[in-house]
Order: C-alpha cells, then structure tokens, then sequence
C-alpha cells in the first residue's frame, strides 16, 4: 500500500508540472496528428524504386521556355496534361495541353527544339504515340530517357508501341538509365541492343527477349528493375539470361502493388536472389506511407519517452533527492511504463504495417532512449563520461542515418522495415538496448553527476556568449560555473559601467565560441546540419534505389544543398541565441542596477538582443535569396513574399527571444515562443513554396492569391506579435 | 542499528577538482548523540566535505563514512537514517508545500506524520503554496521538514539557517537541541552563526583550506584560547616569545596577546618575567574563530 501510494506520488509530482504538458502539446502533438492523418488513409499502393534519378528541373522547364533557351536545354521534365482525347468512332489524337499561352508550343515540336537534350523524363499519362516515339528517337544525344507510368494512345491490340518503341531506342547509342515500368499492361518494348546500358527498368512482356537483348548487348548494365505481377513466374530462359549479366549488382523486383502482395513480391525476390546469388536482389517497389507513418510514430514514441524521462531526471537530479532511500525505481518505474505501453502500441502499429519484428524493436529502442541524452550528458573525466559520449553519439549517429534514410531514401528504409535487412536491425538493436541500459544506470547516478560537474540541476540546453555574453556582468571565458555572473568585486565594478555590447555580431559569436560549453553544443549542432544535409541530400544518389534520386548532382541538386544548410544553420544560430538569452534571464536583474534608465535599459536589450539575431537573420536571408533566384523563374512574387515572410520572422524571432529572456516562467515561455517561431518558419516555408510553385505552373491548383495571401498574413501577424511584446514588455518587473 | 561508533567518519580524506585540492587528509570522528559545528572560511571545503560524506562526490583518497558504511556504497537503510539540509534547497518548484511533504514523506517508512505536521505548523508553512513563489527562507523552512519529518539518526545540515528569519532561526535550534534530546540524534551542523553553534553544539571542527585545523569540544576550546591583555611598567619587547601564541599585538608597555594553551603557571610566569599586571579575557566562539583567521593571516604576512 505504501508503495502504491509512493508511486502515485511520484507520478503527481511528473504530471504537477504544467511544462511537461505544454511539451506534450507542442513536441509530441505533432508527430502524432501526423500518424493519425497515415493511419486515416490505407496503405494503398506501392511505389516503384527508382533505379534512374528523378526530374531536376520544372516540369516544362518553366523560365527556360520563356526565355527561348531551348537550344541549349540538356534537361526537359514534360509534364503534359490531358494531350490525348478519344476520337468519336474509336481511336484517340493528340491535342495540345491547355498550358500557359506562352508555352503554347505544340508537344512534340518541342522535342525538336532541343537539340543539346541529354536527360528526358516524361510523366503525363497517355501522351506516348508513334509520332512520339520517332520524336524522341531523334534526340541522338540522350543518355537518360524516363517513361514511367506514361501511358500509350496505341488502340488495343495494336502492337505498333512495340515495334515503334525498338525502332526509337535502337538510335539513342549514348542511352545510359533507361526507365519503361508502368507504361501499361498492354505496352512492353523488344529492346534493341543498348552498348551504353548501366541500369533499366522494364515491365513484364516480352520479358525473357528483353532480359536475352540485355545480356547480350549491354555488357555495362549494374542496375536492373523488373515489373511483375504477384502470379508471375520467372521461366529458366529468363534465370539463366540474368546469370549471363557480367556487371549486373542489382536487381530490383517489383511484384507489388498493394500491401497484400507484398509475400508474393519476398518469393519472387528470394527466386532470383537464388539463381544469383552473388547480385543484390531487393524488392522493386516500397511504401512511401509506410515510412512516413512508421518515421511519425517513432518520432512520438521519442517524444513521449523523452517527456517522461526528462521529467524522472529532473526529480531524480536534486541532492534532495539523493537522500531519499529508493529513490531510484518509483522515478523509473513511470517513464518505463511509459516508454513500454508506447513502444507496446508503436510495435502493434509496426505490425499492422507489416514491419517487420527486429527493426520495430530496434525502433522502439532507438525512440526510447535517444531524448536522454540531455539529462545524462556529462563533462567530467573518467571512462564512464567517455562511455556516455560513445553512447550519445551512437544513438547520434543512428538516429542521423535512420532519419536520413527515412527522409532521403524511402525505398531503402522501406526495405529495411520488411525485414530486408535482418543484421542491420540486429545491430540497431544491441546498440539501442546497449545505449539505453547505460543511459538509465546513468539517470540512477544524476546527483552525482552534476555534483562532480559543479551543476545543480538537469537542463537542455547550455551555451553562453554573443550579446547576452557581453552583458553578462563578469564575463569570463570558459568558465564551467553557472553561477558565474553572481555578485563579487568584479560585478561591482563593472556594474558602475552603462549597459555593455559586443563590438559586433562577429565578435559576440566569436565570445560564443570561446566558451568550451557553448562550443561543443555549437559544433554537435553544426555536425548534425553537416551530417544531416549530407545524409538527406546524398543518400538517394549514394544507395542504390533512392527513391528521389537525382544524381549525378546538378544545379538543382547543388541549390537542395545550400538551401537546406542555409535554413539549418538558421535555425541553429537562432536556437542557439535563444539559448543563451533564456540562461542569462536570471541576472538581468543585476543589470537592471547599472546607471541606466527603465527605458535606456529597455532600448539596450532590446538592442542586443536584435544583434544577437544579425547572424541567424543573415544566414536564413542568403538561403531565400537562393530559393529565390534559383527556382523562382525570374518572377517577382517569390521576391516579394519572401521579403515580406522574411520581415515577419525577423519580428517574431526579435519577440519571442526577449520573451525568453524576460519571462518568468522561462521554461513555458521558451516552449511556447520556439513554437511560435516554428510556425514562423513553416509559414514563411510554405508561402515562399506557394510562390514558387505558382510561378512554375500558371494555374491551378497553385491559385495566385495564396502567396499573395501569406505575403500580407505572415508581416501582419509577426508585427502584432512583436507589437504586443514590447507594449508589456517596459513596463514588467525584472526579477 | 549500525555498529560503528561513529556516525559520521572521515579517514584521510582527499578530494581534487582538476589540479586544485579542496580536501586534504581530513580526518574527523563524529560519534553517536554528539552536535558537531563545521567552521571555516568560503572556500575552505565544507561543502564539498559533505558531499563526500553523502556520497555525492567521489574521494580521490581516504575514506567517508556515515552510520559506518561507506559513503559512496549508502544503501537504501543508511539513508532512510539521514537527513540533510543543503545550503540551497533545490526543491520542485511545481509542487505546493503539502504535495512536496507527501512526496518526500513515502520514501521513508519512519515518517513520523504527527511530527512533520508539527514542523510545519511551527514554522507558518502555507500547505497549499507553490514551492516556486515561495521565499528563500520558507523554502529552507521546508527543506528542514523534510530533512527531520523522519527523525533521522544523524543529520546533516549544510548552513541551513542563513536565510531563515530569527524566529525561525531560534524554533529550528530548538528543534535541534529536541532531536538531540531524543539521545538518538548526532547533528553536522556547518554555519557561519557561530552564537547558533555556542548554543547547540558540542564539539567543533575547523576547516582551513581544506586541512582539518581543529577538532575539540567547544567548552574546551574556550578554557584553553584566551586574550591577555598585559601591562607593564616599561615598554615591552616586539616579540613577547609566549608559547602557543595566536596573534599578539604590543604597543609601548601595552600588549594584547591570544594564546592557545592557557594556563596559571603560564600566567604566573607572564607577571614575574614582564613586572606586569596580567588580565585573562574569556573568548566566545566567533572571538576564537576570528583570532584562529588572524593568526593565519599574520603568518602568511610573515611569510610574505
């Protein structure tokens, strides 16, 4: 009884705190709304792996075709809606697509206005004619030509898409990635002899022909992709043709559509896989869904787990509760409960999916021990810090990857989920069971640990320096002590010293980064950017079957990279200032004694705090002027929008981070005002997409007036809110 | 029942922070039913000496101990006997004053409920306050009740009474002085309110730069630190060259020496060799720890 009541007070004491419920609303929310909108739609339909790398320019080449650059176009992605009607009597023709009047061009005219093509995706349905064909047998320069899912306006029973098809491809010599799948169950090319070959993807007829051609004639092919259907079976002549491939590595085998054929797809696989044994053989299509819904839930599962967990090593940390005999297991006994009821449901969610045991479980360990990395995180010597750092960077870096792979290679996590993968799971597993065993021993032993480290209390985030560090009355560098900014000689007199500043934004980062704490946090922030945009953006091109390949890199690859940094850095240079104003609020008090007025002393925090923001404010500018210039097609929408979004977020972030510094309930209103700033961000995100993609298309479903709308909705709502701050903000109390 | 003498025990204790020695060989014996004040200078260990004794930091050498087992292997029994008031109670700032007391409360099976709700009757705790707005001196108010709510068996109070009140300050000596009444309690008392210790302490330990200067019961203390003042009919020598001598300050016939080690031979000796008139002053406790720093500080001039 008494320890019943013992655990229901230690749960009282969890839940007492209004911040652990403003995490859960805000940091927890999220991901599961975004598993619930999965669940709410089935898991229909499969897509193909991608063996060629996608689209990397507009559809229709956008600004290209405006500005009358067709002639040096060595990438046209055709987008072409609704060419093709059905003639009265029978039969089809095609018709022009109802597109921009300036891009009236007729359809197949303007494949004979690019003479330098190289790289030719297709993707309307039912443009593909005989007409076509010979078109697009003309580009003698292509090295990649992607059919997928286009469909034919050959009448039934006419096999002229065939013939037609042959006659095409046997004088593109230079055809390097050739992508057929998805053209019909009607339609399926006899290839010709392709020298140049290195991957292809083909459908099911005429398959064994294909596979023979192939053997035979394209001595470079690595990359194979074959489209079948759940009864379909591979006949010996087929086998015996893949064994004949010499720089064959991957076949990829795709006899699912829906969840339901996925066992039939795992028999195919393992066939083939038999017959060549020393290719990869790997499913030929994955559920984009899936990943999603799976990466969703994980992500809520971590979020809880870190709720509760953070929660147990705040109550745990104290040298109060140091004392308490069995202490320790009431404390664990909730977040594990937690942690186990969600990882329970997250399991049964997996299975549902059709995951496979070893990678939920793996999952479920990964999710449940990776937001305690904060509260045991520990700076002094000895093997167990070091033991920590090797656990905090292995759930770092499987977290990076399993994340980069889930966002950037959907195909391969896909696959991996199935159970494709069996002693990569396993080593997730141990790692993640390994990480989270010490973590918790660690959690038991918190007191301890911040006691040798001269803390007192668990907290997220520690950096210090730039503007707040300039304010801070004795400022010393490197110094470990929290408690360093409290009254001594030095306060006093620099106290009889006006409000001071950095000499610029560049030395108050500079002051940042000479603090040793402020630094390692920078630089495990800036290794996660490096690492993330490097996974994210590489990934796809380095595994074979990213699902959004686009590789080799171009100039739409190199403008994904530098916007991504861009906005990362953004975001880290901003939660970094936040950070560090939210620890330098419990002295601003002391600076408040320095011989300043209310209103002077107002005006320089409001001051530095805005110069703190010159650096994260000019990071994230450079990466608007990239999306700008680089995908806005010369029009000025994107500029205005993202000029307007541009100033509200400076605004907002101006608001929220003296709201963090003068708040006193600093960890809601560090909760809230991030959250804030999130949507902020999004908003501006999603407006300046808006733009873009208006700018692209010229019609619907990108309706003009919703950049407009976002361009004069973001500025007005970041100005009221900062009006709003500063109008409480003179008049509040400093404590 | 544990079966060492001793409650609280150090055994050539050292404890380093990087190259920096805060605890050096500190050896020091508290046994049962005894009140022990902790003195010394900011800085000089005392802190870091009951974190060791608690087991919150690690010894680079020597030993700690408490209810005879080691410090860094407390379990759950030893624990439950201890109560501990840190020099800033680091509460859970959510929780108001009855939740925080039942929460603290269900760890120890001797909880005695009658006695905690004494405690914070006594003390004008608000049941249904947050901790988090409360002042300092209500939250070391309550640290107390949580620290005695168990009457544990040895306590540890780490300068618990700087930010209380005197009323307070005064109920909590006296709460002390009950628990030791008890015969059953044994009290670490670290303070810089030397007239507290006077009034509750037995025995004292002075730290010095990490170095145990001192250990012995106050009253002994005070019968062998004593303030001469002399006076003679001619001008005194500089350096009077008396044995045990802590400070000494000679002006003309005039002198006013401190001396460890009095005694009325001593003093005989002092009239027959100077021709002088001899006038023994008793010291409180805050006098000797003054005259203790003093003479530290003479010797490092000399030494400078």
């Amino acid at each position: 009884m008494a320890s019943l009541r013992r655990l229901m007070l230690v749960l009282l004491a969890m839940l007492a705190r209004p911040w652990i419920w403003f995490v859960l609303a805000f940091w927890v929310l999220w991901p599961v709304l975004s598993l619930v909108s999965h669940l709410m739609t089935p898991l229909v339909t499969r897509t193909p792996v991608a063996i060629v790398s996608g689209p990397t320019v507009p559809p229709n080449g956008g600004a290209d075709v405006r500005e009358d650059r067709l002639a040096t176009i060595t990438d046209w992605h055709a987008l072409w809606a609704r060419v093709f009607v059905a003639v009265p009597g029978g039969g089809s023709r095609l018709v022009e697509a109802d597109r921009d009047r300036s891009e009236r061009l007729g359809d197949w005219d303007i494949l004979d206005r690019l003479p330098a093509l190289e790289r030719l995706w297709m993707t309307a349905p039912d443009v593909l004619s005989g007409e076509g064909w010979r078109r697009i047998g003309d580009r003698a320069r292509l090295e990649l030509l992607s059919l997928q899912n286009v469909g034919t306006c050959y009448a039934v029973g006419d096999d002229g898409f065939t013939s037609d098809g042959r006659d095409a491809l046997a004088r593109l010599t230079r055809l390097q990635y050739l992508e057929l799948r998805g053209t019909g169950p009607d339609a399926g090319v006899l290839l010709p002899p392709l020298p140049a070959l290195e991957a292809c993807g083909i459908g099911w007829r005429h398959l064994e022909e294909n596979l023979t051609v192939l053997a035979a004639g394209s001595p470079r092919l690595h990359a194979l992709a074959l489209e079948t259907f759940p009864e379909f079976q591979f006949t010996p002549g087929m086998l015996a043709a893949l064994r004949q491939m010499p720089a064959l590595r991957t076949v990829y085998v795709a006899a699912a559509v829906r969840p339901d054929d996925e066992p039939a797809m795992a028999r195919q696989v393992a066939e083939v896989g038999r017959v060549v044994p020393q290719v990869r053989v790997r499913p030929g299509s994955y559920s984009a869904k899936r990943v999603q819904a799976v990466g969703a839930a994980t992500l809520a599962l971590a979020g809880i787990s870190w709720v509760f967990w953070f929660q147990a090593a705040t109550l745990l940390a104290t040298p109060l509760a140091w004392m308490l005999p069995r202490r320790f297991p009431p404390h664990a006994v909730w977040p594990t409960a937690v942690a186990l009821a969600s990882g329970a449901a997250f399991f049964i969610l997996c299975q549902s999916f059709g995951v496979a045991w070893l990678p939920a479980l793996g999952l479920a360990l990964l999710a449940c021990g990776v937001g305690l990395y904060g509260p045991v995180f520990d700076d002094t010597p000895g093997w167990p810090t070091r033991l920590t750092r090797l656990t905090i960077a292995a759930d770092y870096a499987g977290g990076l990857l399993i994340g980069g792979i889930f966002i950037g290679a959907a195909a391969t996590a896909d696959r991996w989920l199935m159970g494709y993968e069996p002693a990569a799971a396993l080593v997730l597993v141990v790692v993640a069971a390994a990480s989270l065993s010490w973590k918790i021993a660690r959690v038991a032993r918190l007191p301890r640990i911040l006691a040798e480290g001269g803390r007192e209390a668990v907290v997220m985030w520690r950096v210090a320096g730039g503007q707040a560090g300039a304010w801070a009355p004795a400022a010393r560098a490197g110094h470990a002590d929290r408690r360093w900014w409290r009254p001594d000689g030095v306060i006093d007199r620099q106290l009889a010293r006006p409000l001071p500043t950095a000499a610029s934004a560049a030395a108050a980062f500079a002051d940042m980064l000479r603090r040793p704490q402020s630094r390692l946090q920078i630089l495990l922030l800036v290794g996660f950017m490096l690492v993330a945009s490097g996974v994210v953006t590489a990934l796809p091109g380095i595994l074979p079957g990213g699902d959004t390949a686009s590789w080799p890199p171009t100039k739409g690859w190199a403008a994904i990279v530098a916007v991504q940094f861009a906005w990362q850095a953004a975001a880290i240079s901003l939660s970094s200032t936040a950070g560090l104003w939210w620890q330098r609020r419990s002295s601003l008090a002391l600076d408040f004694l320095r011989p300043v007025s209310r209103r002077d002393y107002w005006l320089g925090l409001r001051g530095a705090v805005a110069r703190d923001l010159i650096l994260p404010m000019a990071v994230m500018a450079a990466g608007l002027v990239a999306v700008a210039s680089w995908w806005g097609q010369g029009r000025p929408l994107p500029w205005l929008v993202s000029a307007l979004g541009f100033a509200s977020v400076i605004a907002i972030a101006h608001a929220m981070l003296l709201v963090i510094a003068t708040s006193r309930r600093p960890l809601i209103a560090a909760t809230t005002a991030i959250f804030v700033l999130l949507v902020a961000a999004s908003g501006l995100f999603v407006t300046v997409l808006e733009s873009i993609s208006y700018g692209w298309h010229d019609a619907p479903p990108f309706p003009w007036w919703r950049p407009i709308a976002g361009a004069i909705v973001l500025p007005a709502v970041g100005l009221a809110i900062r009006a709003a701050v500063l109008s409480r903000l003179e008049d509040r109390e400093i404590a | 029942m544990h079966e060492s003498p001793f409650v609280i025990e150090t055994t050539e204790l050292v404890k380093r922070f990087g190259l920096r020695t805060v605890l050096d060989r500190v050896t020091l014996q508290v046994p049962h039913g005894q009140v022990i004040g902790l003195l010394g200078l900011n800085g000089s260990g005392k802190s870091t000496l009951i974190k060791c004794l608690l087991g919150l930091l690690r010894p680079d050498a020597g030993r700690a101990a408490l209810l005879g087992a080691d410090s860094w292997q407390l379990a759950a029994r030893e624990k439950s006997l201890i109560g501990y008031v840190p020099q800033e109670a680091t509460l859970y700032h959510w929780l108001t004053v009855r939740q925080t007391v039942a929460y603290v409360s269900s760890f120890y099976p001797s909880w005695d409920r009658a006695w905690g709700e004494e405690l914070v009757r006594r003390w004008d705790l608000p049941l249904s306050h947050r901790v988090g707005p409360l002042s300092v001196g209500q939250k070391q108010k309550l640290a107390l009740v949580l620290a005695l709510g168990h009457r544990p068996e040895g306590l540890i109070l780490d300068e618990p009474v700087a930010s209380l009140d005197p009323v307070a300050r005064r109920w909590f000596l006296e709460t002390v002085l009950e628990t030791v009444a008890d015969g059953v309690g044994t009290v670490l008392f670290s303070t810089h309110i030397t007239s507290d210790l006077e009034r509750i302490a037995s025995h004292v330990a002075l730290l010095r730069d990490g170095r145990l200067e001192l250990h012995d019961e106050i009253d002994a203390l005070k019968d062998r630190i004593k303030r001469l003042r002399i006076t003679a009919p001619t001008d005194l020598p500089r350096d009077l060259r008396l044995p045990g001598t802590l400070r000494s300050v000679v002006r003309g016939s005039q002198a006013i020496v401190t001396l460890d080690g009095v005694s009325e031979p001593l003093i005989a000796g002092i009239r027959e060799r100077f021709s002088s008139d001899v006038v023994v002053d008793d010291l409180n406790l805050e006098e000797i720890f003054l005259e203790l720093h003093d003479a530290e500080s003479a010797a490092a001039a000399v030494g400078r």
